[in-house]
């Protein structure tokens, strides 16, 4: 369907937006359907806006540049936190892949280590669950864990310190290089 | 999950070491110079614009607290903005651009179909131009909010643009986000459209 159009369609849109109606115009409107149409609708739509003139609450102009300016503050400030917030998160992922690994790594020692504590902590439980408090499995229990942790001290210790040392060094130099940028 | 409102907040309070807490100082300090329009530009500015704006999203989305929140947001990203001119009717035209496609966006966030609008409780019998009574106005009013309700959210955006902003149909290609031509024919079939419902409804008397 092809556009129907009156060259007087602008004039008739404003005389709906002012109101002020010309006597000629009105006749116009009258004979002219496209014009009829433009004005039939204007009219009804600027109704509308005569209400919303009056019933819109609008806030006032200096609050609304009090807000958009803390929001600009608090954007820069979310900006400038971000290389903190990631070397954050880098951090706590390098501290979980570093027990992972040495897990991994050492799992014949844990393994070893957890073996050797097993006995008191079966001893521990069937105490535990027979309600009768028995300081011998109780002894022994601390004891193995004890020679455990000498076993692991003597032999790995040194490795997983110097991996713990490593990963806080390699967050820290992360951390300036982002700061930096 | 935390939300990120909740988390930015928790980050403006944590505790920095010096440097980083004058890297903020110095970040949100140039803050205050991201607006191109200074104070008074905007006061002039949102006066002339902001009833208009608040108006043509009530009156497209047919949700008064909606355009509450709309006019505030599109004011907040407008005065973002960098324009190369300052020409006062780009500057309303980009603003109007901008809060239809916020209304656009909480649409397809909400996943919701665009309703149809309704007229506000409680309101009063309009005060329009016609010599007709308080009454005869309030039902027109209705008639219209009825007619309106049954076009398509873009329709009835641009017949607002077109018959009460006074745009043209440049103007509103650029809004909306058609070719001009699009507009042309599209605004032509919604103005046929709403005329005959208004007919329908016994309106016809209204025109001029």
């Amino acid at each position: 369907m092809k556009p129907r159009e009156c060259e007087k369609e602008m004039l008739v849109i404003e005389a709906a937006r002012s109101g002020a109606w010309d006597a000629e115009l009105r006749a116009h409107v009258a004979q002219c359907e496209a014009c009829g149409d433009v004005a039939l609708a204007a009219n009804a739509l600027n109704s509308m806006r005569a209400v919303d003139q009056v019933e819109a609450r609008i806030p006032d102009a200096g609050l609304m540049w009090w807000k958009a300016q803390l929001l600009s503050k608090r954007a820069a400030a979310e900006r400038v936190t971000r290389p903190i917030r990631f070397v954050e998160h880098l951090s706590y992922a390098c501290g979980i892949v570093a027990v992972v690994g040495v897990c991994v790594w050492q799992w014949a020692a844990i393994r070893g280590w957890f073996a050797s504590i097993m006995p008191g902590a079966r001893a521990h439980s069937s105490a535990m669950s027979s309600l009768h408090f028995d300081l011998h499995g109780l002894q022994s229990l601390i004891a193995g864990w004890i020679q455990s942790g000498a076993v692991l001290q003597r032999s790995n210790l040194a490795v997983i310190l110097s991996m713990g040392v490593l990963l806080i060094l390699v967050a820290f130099a992360a951390y300036l290089t982002r700061s930096e940028e | 999950m935390e939300p990120k409102e909740s988390r930015g907040k928790r980050l403006m309070f944590k505790e920095f070491t010096y440097t980083e807490a004058q890297q903020i100082e110095r970040a949100v300090g140039a803050a205050d110079e991201i607006f191109q329009m200074d104070e008074q530009s905007f006061r002039t500015f949102y006066e002339r614009t902001a009833r208009p704006l608040w108006s043509y999203l009530y009156r497209t989305s047919g949700n008064s607290t909606l355009a509450d929140d709309l006019v505030q947001e599109s004011y907040f990203r407008f005065l973002r903005v960098r324009f190369r001119e300052m020409d006062q009717e780009y500057m309303k035209n980009y603003l109007f651009r901008i809060a239809t496609n916020l209304l656009r966006d909480h649409w397809r966030r909400a996943k919701l179909e665009p309703p149809a609008p309704v007229e506000r409780e409680g309101s009063e019998p309009p005060q329009i131009r016609d010599s007709g009574t308080g009454e005869q106005n309030f039902q027109m009013q209705a008639d219209v909010t009825h007619a309106m309700g049954k076009l398509k959210p873009r329709e009835r955006e641009m017949l607002w643009l077109a018959y009460v902003e006074g745009s043209s149909h440049r103007e509103i290609a650029e809004v909306v986000g058609l070719r001009e031509q699009s507009v042309r024919s599209l605004l032509f079939r919604a103005r046929g459209k709403l005329a005959k419902m208004l007919r329908r409804q016994g309106l016809g008397g209204v025109s001029a």
